[in-house]
C-alpha cells in the first residue's frame, strides 16, 4: 500500500515540479526597461492566457517581443496550439503624479505614513520650484540626494507590496524627470 | 527539496496585508528619523482640536514618547517628548 502510494506521489512530482519553476520563473524575472520614460507605463501590463494545451509561460521580455505581431500571430497559432493575448490597460508615463496615485492605493502603508510621505514630497516640490526660480540654497545634487532619500524611504515601506515596489524603483529615473518637468 | 519550494511559492505573499494603527504610528515615527525600537507602541492618546489638528502621542517599546500632529491641511509633523 505504501509503496504504491510512494509510486503515486512520484508520478506527480515532475508535474509539480514543473508548476514551480514556472512559478519560480515568473517570481524572479524582472522586465527590461530601457531608459525611455515613454515606454514605461504607470501600470505594467497583463497577460492572460486565452487557450493552452501546454504549461509553458513565457517571460514578460518574451512577450513583449511577440506584443508586437500579436495581430498576424493569433490566426496562425489558434487551432489548439498555444495562444496568449496581451491585454494592456490604458497606460501612462510613470510620472510623481502616478506614483503619489498608486501610493494612495495601496493597503502596504498606513494613511498617517501616507500624509507623512505626502508632506516630504511637498516639500521636495517647493524646494525643486524655488530651484528653477533660482531662489533656494540648494543645489541640484542636493535636490537629488534627497529625492533618493524619499525614494528609499518610500521602497523600505513598501515591504509588503512588491509590486508597487519594483515599479517605483524601475521609474525613479522619470519620477525625477517629471519633477523637473523634462519631457521623457 | 521541491516541495518545499513549491510550499514557498505558493504561501509567498503576493498581495499587501492592511497595516494596524500602531504599525502605522510607529512607521511615520521612523520615517521622520526616530528610533521607536520596534512597532508595539503603548499609551497611545488621540486627540482633534477646534482648529481640526489631530495630536497623536505614543509610547515606543524603547521607551521614548513622541508627539505627532497631523495638521488640517495634511502636514506630519513628530516631536520627541521625553
Amino acid at each position: 500500500m505504501m509503496q504504491g502510494s510512494g509510486r503515486n506521489i512520484q508520478a506527480l512530482f515532475p508535474a509539480w515540479a514543473h508548476v514551480a519553476v514556472i512559478v519560480g520563473q515568473l517570481m524572479l524575472v524582472v522586465p527590461a526597461c530601457d531608459a525611455s520614460c515613454a515606454k514605461l507605463p504607470g501600470v505594467l501590463p497583463e497577460y492572460t492566457h486565452a487557450a493552452s494545451t501546454q504549461t509553458h509561460a513565457p517571460t514578460a521580455r518574451h512577450t513583449a517581443s511577440h506584443a508586437d505581431v500579436t495581430g498576424t500571430k493569433a490566426k496562425s497559432v489558434h487551432a489548439g496550439k498555444t495562444a496568449f493575448t496581451v491585454v494592456t490597460p490604458i497606460v501612462k508615463p510613470f510620472s510623481m503624479d502616478v506614483m503619489i496615485e498608486r501610493l494612495k492605493k495601496t493597503d502596504a502603508i498606513g494613511v498617517l505614513t501616507k500624509l507623512a510621505l505626502r508632506s516630504d514630497a511637498r516639500d521636495l516640490v517647493d524646494k525643486i520650484n524655488a530651484y528653477k526660480r533660482n531662489k533656494t540654497r540648494y543645489s541640484m545634487k542636493d535636490l537629488r540626494a534627497r529625492f533618493n532619500g524619499l525614494i528609499l524611504k518610500v521602497l523600505a515601506l513598501l515591504d509588503s507590496d512588491p509590486k508597487l515596489s519594483r515599479d517605483i524603483y524601475l521609474a525613479r529615473k522619470c519620477i525625477w524627470k517629471s519633477l523637473l518637468g523634462v519631457k521623457g | 527539496m521541491l516541495a518545499v519550494i513549491v510550499v514557498l511559492a505558493f504561501i509567498s505573499p503576493f498581495s499587501a496585508m492592511a497595516v494596524t494603527e500602531d504599525e502605522d504610528i510607529a512607521s511615520t515615527i521612523m520615517l521622520r528619523g526616530y528610533a521607536c525600537g520596534g512597532r508595539q507602541l503603548s499609551n497611545v492618546v488621540e486627540q482633534n482640536d477646534a482648529k481640526g489638528n489631530e495630536t497623536i502621542e505614543a509610547t515606543c517599546p524603547n521607551g521614548h514618547r513622541y508627539r505627532i500632529v497631523v495638521s488640517n491641511d495634511g502636514r506630519v509633523t513628530v516631536t520627541l517628548i521625553h
